[in-house]
């Protein structure tokens, strides 16, 4: 199937996921789809995938979601209540490929060795990407954090609020991972396109989010 | 060397647990449960060997969700505790998916990672429905298992450990049966969920210690 499709799919489950989420389960529910999409979207960046000729790495749609998710918080909560998410954010990360790439240096056993060596594989020369995704997790959303605070005190609106906290923010986000995760790596040219096709499908993804925070405002807090 | 990775494994999870549990409660605890299981899905596709005993990679993760959920019922209700082994179940069903569509996409040209996705994630699928569906029904025999016998006996040692001889055989042999029968021999099979449930039950009795510490903590305002 085509790529753009799959990420259509990706998109759509991922809005749909954060409404249930967040209907049945409120900030319990945003916690834990932000765990799972921070997790998904580290490992999902280690694959490159085509769209337009324009090679990109995956797990933008779990990412960008993330963003969407801190702003929901923003929007019912307060700007309080986002030091905890970016807390959390920040450990589980860690932790997590901590774990992940202690059990990558382990030896194999003989049964489905096959399979366990591919598993090494797929996080072979994965560190870079790691710290990248890390530090650029961390970085954009304390900016979209105060950014989008500011916003929705100036003119408290969440279309306004939300597009240009994702204009400004995804592109810092995009030129700091293109940087990190491939300078020295790649020609310069590579990484501008890979920080172009990046911005640009980080910005249909935070621009389709809207949706899950006018949605979830009028979801009734218990 | 996998003797001493593991246990500082162990050791990272227990020093997570304890930080967590002391900043953020509650919400620390259903983190943990997530956190633990989402990456337990992710690693319960390698098998590694301890000494001579193979065992699937997971089995720690796995037990750290559910000392986490343990110290959850300590904390919370039964109907709260089953609240969130649901939403724990529909994370993994979340993260199962996007696992599989991961892989499925067409790589690009000069990505060398795509084949090896493909192996673990698409040639192994039947571990993407079994690990949620395992996890579900361990943890909900958790939640009615852990509340009975800490009726009858009101120690940490005995309700966690004889839960876990209950729960972790069914995980292991829905688990093991669900994922990999017709494909290992059933001799094969029996040796790798007896080995994991046994390695599984050590980390267990190492938790029951501590147990007692992480739900006696204050958590810092």
């Amino acid at each position: 199937m085509n790529s753009l499709y799959l990420l259509i799919i990706e998109l759509i489950i991922c809005i749909i996921s954060i409404i249930i989420f967040y209907k049945n389960y409120k900030l319990v529910g945003l916690y834990a789809y932000t765990i799972a999409s921070i997790i998904l979207s580290c490992m999902m960046s280690f694959k490159m995938i085509t769209v337009y000729n324009y090679d990109m790495n995956l797990g933008i749609i779990p990412l960008v979601t993330t963003f969407i998710v801190a702003n929901i918080i923003i929007q019912k909560i307060g700007p309080e209540e986002t030091k905890k998410h970016l807390l959390l954010t920040v450990i589980v990360l860690t932790v997590s490929y901590i774990i992940l790439l202690l059990i990558k240096m382990m030896s194999a056993s003989k049964i489905g060795l096959f399979t366990s060596a591919s598993y090494n594989n797929i996080f072979d020369n994965s560190l870079r990407i790691i710290f990248a995704n890390i530090v650029t997790i961390l970085y954009s959303l304390i900016l979209n954090n105060k950014l989008y605070y500011y916003l929705k005190r100036m003119k408290n609106n969440i279309i306004i609020s939300n597009i240009f906290s994702t204009i400004i923010i995804q592109f810092i986000s995009s030129i700091l991972f293109g940087i990190i995760a491939y300078t020295f790596i790649k020609e310069p040219i590579d990484i501008i396109k890979i920080i172009m096709i990046r911005y640009l499908m980080s910005l249909v993804v935070g621009l389709a989010g809207t949706v899950a925070i006018i949605t979830t405002k009028y979801i009734k807090e218990q | 060397m996998n003797i001493l990775i593991y246990l500082s494994i162990l050791i990272i999870l227990i020093l997570f647990l304890f930080l967590i549990s002391k900043l953020l409660g509650n919400l620390g605890l259903i983190v943990t449960t997530i956190m633990t299981s989402i990456i337990a899905l992710i690693t319960s596709f390698k098998y590694i060997t301890l000494t001579t005993i193979n065992i699937n990679a997971s089995v720690v993760l796995s037990i750290t969700m559910y000392t986490s959920l343990y110290l959850l019922l300590e904390n919370t209700t039964k109907k709260e505790a089953k609240k969130i082994v649901v939403l724990n179940f529909l994370i993994n069903i979340f993260t199962a998916f996007f696992l599989f569509l991961m892989s499925y996409h067409t790589q690009a040209l000069i990505d060398s990672i795509s084949i090896n996705m493909k192996n673990v994630f698409i040639e192994n699928y039947r571990i993407l429905i079994t690990y949620p569906a395992s996890t579900f029904i361990s943890s909900l025999l958790l939640i009615n298992f852990y509340q009975k016998i800490k009726k009858l006996y009101d120690l940490p040692f005995i309700t966690t450990v004889t839960t876990y001889l209950v729960i972790g055989l069914v995980n292991n042999l829905i688990f093991y049966l669900g994922s990999y029968y017709n494909i290992f021999a059933l001799k094969t099979i029996i040796e790798l969920s007896l080995s994991t449930y046994m390695i599984g039950l050590i980390i267990t009795v190492i938790y029951s210690l501590i147990f007692p510490k992480i739900s006696k903590m204050k958590v810092i305002k």
